[in-house]
């Protein structure tokens, strides 16, 4: 065990695989956008994927909850394998939770509201139970103050802590995070990381799709690098920065890191 | 701990990248084509062959009645009578015969070709208006709204003194009557509209208010009633022993009718122009009507093309209502041929419909994908 | 030399400015009465002494509560028309009331010391010229039409209405109505058959538009350009063209009622109308009808009960079917157990034509038919707009959070969708009650239709016509005040 993953204390990762993907392939029309994709995470693992853009990170992380249909080779997500079954795509998609770039709220919904839809509706939990649940991550996210207003009310960094709320009210076993800090002003990432880097230390499973590498330093056990489709290459985070071995990675973090 | 276990697995690169496969066959080119959009499922294979077959019944009716059935030549009603057993489709033998009226009216034949030159000059200048990048935009609007009016009247009315007869507009009819009125909605319509709209988003209360009960009060009555009332009451209204001529009486209507509807598009177009353009004009120390002129409209105006091109559809087909008020435009002279006794056959409404129907489409689906079209063509030119 | 002082300047300004307002307004209505004078009275003095008489007027009106409400109504509209002073009282408060709205509000802000300069003082005089431009222009009409009117030996007011008709109507519903009944029952006749053929027209539409706009959204190509083909062919035809179609195609060439096409045995198709057998209610019908009702009552309970029953325990509760079954089952069992109190009776043919039953008109199949078909075009557009207006992210958040389609549906997509297709919805909604005036060109007996024969028969066609603009502004006002309530209602709250 490296000094890295020693100080990133309570993030302890099992050898149970929660997500594993064995050559996957898909393509938009001709496009050939995922190519031959092999990854295995574990519980517990917190994974950052970088890359340049149309490289097909979001594409993988969404063909994790089937947004995205994978055309070839095997998803299994927690033991079920991911087909054109509605009901084993409904079951997965309840033990995974989803927080996009565009935060994607129901506007017609009140914050709480926006958080117990699912617990009640999916879960079928008393509204009461659902609302303990909500005002509980909503404090985790430190805006509970805000629960009776509506998303267009908020800003956008409180908009995305509330989207991490809403996905955690599920109790999901593994989270993704679609760019969550793309759209936002710089003085609401940190607002945003920090809540993160609060889940991770509770040890949830995170795949991240993003560019902030100091958010990958300091959570991140392992970063992935895709390029043209394709996972160029992966390390622990010390390595990755400091010792890259792909001229492509190279190249990549000297735009991003200047 | 587990962690190292699984140290060598997780790290990894890549020394040559993976090339681009073809996609499965499945899945691309026409088969994959259809897979997805017509055969994704059971269920969508069966909607797929209810509606080819519902298509198919509708085509093959159409073609059978328009086509093969059809009569294309004939004197009278015999032609189009089922006498030998052969069943008997379109009569388009009637429209032959009867298309000239449809087209013109009672307009006399050897003067149509006055009609004709109005029309070609109308559609040059439409052209260079309504392709967006024709220059001289200010000089065709200029010619389409002050001269061309003027021009369009001395020759369809006619002139003695520059020798062309005069044609009372009780003779106006069939599609070119359609055109007219149509074109005189537009042009009146359009600059009344712009002025209404300013006033009902004016700061001057009475002005606000005078504007808001025009525009309300014409686009909450139906168009049959302003005719009605624009028919008889009209000649009320004026003093008298001033009579106003049987086809100007809807033409007032129509116009008014029309503004209310073009001041709430043109409405739209003056909500959607930022605050900053206002306040940069006033900045740069411009009059009112200066702002407006130099500045707002020319972008309101731009921005609700497709909001005028629309309007102008409905108008268009609203002119169909001046039928029942007892003017023979193309609907009502179409109706108006039906009585034609040596005509009367089975077929002969429907043939009759069916075309006017062909007509009406060409016109409002062209408008309506020239409008689909500059819709398109705006949004793309903002997001530059 | 004494410099003034600004508090000065400004106190010249103001008496200035009010000065010339006074002068103004003064001029304004020197010019309107001259206007009145000389277009209504053609004497000096005539508008002071109709206004005196006025004023009496309408204290006797108001006094006056025999005739009625309709007949208040009537004598306002009657002095409308009659009494030019009307105006003269219009004017001057219209006027009064700017000038008190300049003085209490406008007159305290900083003005340029020079009147004709002030943009305000300039406001306002352009506004008492067009005001005033307009009084004089409509008291000029007013004026001619009074006089066109006493000229032809017309009288204006609503008296005609208690006249008797003396035309049949072919269609007659909810009320009684002969020949001999008079032109205001008849009127009334038109607007109940105008209601009518709007309301189910209107449901109908909005059933067939909601499916075309959801059709033109399938995955399914075939199904997607089916629809977008209906769309296309049929709101690009004038709807009177349809209307005809449909009256001269499909309906007139049905067959003589002696060769009546038959339907299921007891609907009979011909050129007469469409006619069907006719439900003779019997005693027990009453229970009937009650179960029905506390079926719908009973379902409105249970579903506010397993709302608030799934809020505190989790557990849902098949509402749709146990409504479904109480709402159609108890009224069965109450049919079965009364004996079924229910008779029919049935059309039959006698000499031309057929005796008793049902029949509806063909006039009313063309007319809804057309105005169906048409305003369905328009309602499948705004379906499919609203549909396309909830960005996709929304389904995709729904889904991820592991909602099913119809979930997703029915608590995110709709409710969104609904605010964007409601306020055109509505506005379709009044096209289509507008259109059904068309009813006219095929004489479907609807308010237009009945105005014109009772305008053709009394010559009465001011008053015709105002009540016509009456009915149908009323109905549009009612319309947009429901719209302005739901979307300051239904407006997603923004910062």
């Amino acid at each position: 065990m490296s000094i890295e993953a020693q100080e990133k204390k309570g993030m302890s990762v099992s050898d149970e695989v929660v997500v594993e993907m064995i050559d996957v392939n898909k393509w938009y029309g001709d496009f050939h956008v995922l190519r031959d994709i092999n990854l295995t995470v574990y519980r517990g693992e917190r994974i950052v994927i970088c890359g340049p853009s149309g490289s097909g990170k979001s594409t993988l992380i969404r063909c994790i909850n089937r947004l995205e249909e994978h055309q070839a080779g095997k998803i299994i997500v927690l033991g079920t394998e991911l087909t054109e079954d509605i009901k084993k795509i409904e079951e997965i998609r309840r033990e995974v939770g989803m927080v996009f770039q565009h935060f994607n709220l129901f506007p017609h919904l009140t914050v709480l509201e926006n958080c117990t839809l699912a617990p009640i509706w999916v879960k079928r939990m008393p509204k009461k139970e659902a609302e303990e649940i909500a005002m509980h991550f909503l404090e985790k996210v430190r805006i509970p103050d805000q629960a009776h207003k509506y998303p267009g009310q908020l800003s956008g960094g409180q908009q995305q802590r509330v989207a991490i709320a809403r996905s955690l009210c599920m109790n999901p076993q593994v989270m993704l995070f679609d760019e969550p800090t793309s759209a936002l002003d710089p003085e609401m990432i940190k607002e945003v990381l920090d809540v993160m880097v609060d889940l991770a230390e509770s040890g949830m499973t995170m795949l991240v799709v993003t560019h902030e590498m100091g958010f990958a330093r300091q959570v991140a056990n392992r970063v992935i690098f895709m390029d043209q489709g394709q996972i160029v290459e992966q390390n622990e985070p010390e390595e990755f920065f400091t010792n890259p071995k792909s001229d492509r990675t190279k190249l990549f973090l000297s735009q991003i890191l200047h | 701990m587990t962690d190292t276990v699984k140290e060598h697995k997780r790290s990894f690169y890549r020394t040559e990248m993976l090339p681009p496969k073809p996609p499965p066959p499945a899945s691309t080119g026409v088969l994959g084509w259809m897979r997805e959009n017509l055969f994704s499922s059971w269920w969508h294979t069966i909607l797929t062959f209810v509606g080819l077959y519902i298509i198919w019944l509708i085509v093959s009716f159409l073609v059978q009645f328009a086509i093969i059935d059809a009569v294309w030549s004939g004197q009278d009603r015999t032609a189009c009578l089922a006498d030998g057993g052969r069943e008997i489709g379109a009569c388009w033998a009637f429209i032959r015969v009867w298309h000239n009226k449809y087209m013109f009216g009672f307009y006399p034949e050897d003067q149509q070709w006055r009609v004709l030159v109005v029309y070609a000059i109308g559609a040059v200048l439409l052209a260079f208006l309504l392709i967006p990048r024709a220059p001289g935009k200010r000089l065709v609007m200029l010619l389409l709204f002050v001269i061309y009016p003027v021009l369009a009247y001395i020759l369809l009315y006619g002139m003695s003194s520059l020798g062309l007869p005069v044609i009372e507009t009780t003779r106006w009819g069939g599609l070119m009557l359609t055109l007219v009125i149509a074109a005189v909605g537009i042009v009146i319509s359009l600059p009344l509209g712009i002025l209404f709209a300013l006033g009902r988003r004016s700061q001057m209360p009475v002005i606000r208010f005078i504007s808001i009960i025009f525009i309300e009060f014409w686009r909450g009555v139906p168009l049959i009633t302003v005719l009605f009332m624009s028919s008889v009451m009209l000649p009320l209204f004026l003093p008298e022993g001033v009579t106003l001529d049987k086809v100007i009486r809807p033409l007032v209507g129509v116009a008014l009718f029309a503004s209310a509807y073009m001041a709430e598009v043109v409405r739209g177009g003056l909500q959607a122009i930022p605050k900053g353009q206002y306040e940069g004009a006033q900045a740069l120390g411009l009059t009112y009507w200066q702002m407006m002129l130099l500045i707002i409209l020319p972008q309101a105006l731009k921005m609700v093309i497709p909001g005028i091109v629309n309007t102008f559809i409905g108008l268009f087909k609203d002119t169909s209502l001046v039928s029942i008020i007892g003017l023979f435009d193309l609907l009502g002279i179409a109706q108006a041929s039906l009585a034609d006794a040596k005509w009367a056959t089975p077929v002969t409404a429907p043939t009759v419909y069916l075309y006017l129907a062909l007509v009406y489409w060409v016109f409002c689906f062209g408008m309506s994908r020239y409008s689909i079209f500059m819709e398109n063509y705006l949004h793309t030119g903002h997001k530059r | 030399m004494s410099v003034a002082t600004p508090a000065v300047r400004e106190n010249g300004a103001r008496s200035l400015r009010l000065g010339l307002v006074l002068f103004f307004t003064a001029l304004s209505y020197a010019i309107f009465y001259w206007a009145a004078s000389r277009f209504y009275y053609g004497n000096a003095t005539g508008l002071l002494a109709d206004l005196g008489s006025y004023i009496g007027n309408i204290a006797a009106a108001l006094v006056d509560f025999r005739k009625g409400v309709l007949g208040w109504i009537g004598g306002i509209l009657v002095a409308l028309a009659n009494f030019a002073p009307f105006f003269a009282l219009v004017y001057i408060i219209g006027v009064g009331l700017r000038i008190l709205n300049w003085l209490l509000l406008e007159h305290p802000r900083p003005a340029s010391p020079n009147p004709l300069t002030d943009r305000h003082f300039r406001n306002i005089f352009f506004e008492l010229l067009m005001f005033t431009a307009l009084a004089v222009f409509v008291w000029w009409i007013v004026g001619n039409t009074v006089t066109n009117l006493q000229e032809r030996k017309i009288a204006s007011g609503f008296d005609f209405l208690s006249a008797t008709a003396g035309f049949g109507i072919n269609q007659v519903l909810f009320i009684d109505y002969t020949e001999s009944s008079s032109y205001g029952t008849a009127f009334l006749v038109g607007l109940i058959n105008t209601l009518v053929l709007s309301f189910i027209g209107i449901v109908l539409a909005t059933i067939l538009g909601f499916i075309v706009g959801i059709m033109r959204l399938s995955k399914n190509w075939v199904i997607a350009k089916l629809a977008a083909g209906y769309v296309e062919i049929f709101r690009n035809i004038p709807l009177l063209l349809q209307i005809f179609a449909w009256y001269n195609v499909a309906l007139k060439p049905l067959p003589h009622p002696r060769q009546s096409i038959v339907l299921f045995d007891s609907i009979y198709l011909n050129n007469r109308g469409i006619y069907s057998p006719k439900p003779i209610f019997e005693d027990g019908w009453g229970f009937v009808v009650a179960a029905f009702f506390s079926g719908i009552i009973a379902s409105i309970a249970i579903a506010r009960w397993a709302k608030k029953r799934q809020m505190e325990t989790g557990q849902p509760f098949p509402v749709f079917l146990t409504s479904l079954g109480l709402i159609l089952g108890l009224p069965l069992i109450v049919f079965f157990l009364t004996g079924m109190p229910v008779h029919f009776d049935y059309p039959h043919l006698r000499g031309f034509n057929f005796q008793g039953g049902m029949r509806v008109i063909p006039e009313f199949t063309a007319m809804l038919m057309a105005l169906t078909i048409y305003t369905a075009t328009f309602i499948a557009e705004i379906v499919r707009a609203g549909i396309l207006a909830v960005p996709h992210g929304q389904t995709e958040a729904a889904l991820a959070l592991g909602l099913t389609r119809g979930q997703m549906l029915r608590l995110v997509i709709i409710p969104q969708a609904l605010r964007v297709i409601i306020p055109p919805l509505t506005s379709q909604y009044l096209n289509l009650t507008k259109n059904s005036s068309l009813a006219v060109a095929i004489a479907y007996p609807d308010l237009v239709a009945v105005g014109g024969i009772i305008l053709n028969q009394s010559g009465q066609a001011v008053e015709i016509i105002a009540l016509w603009m009456l009915v149908y502004l009323s109905i549009s006002l009612a319309t947009s005040a429901f719209m302005n309530w739901y979307n300051a209602k239904m407006k997603l709250v923004e910062r």
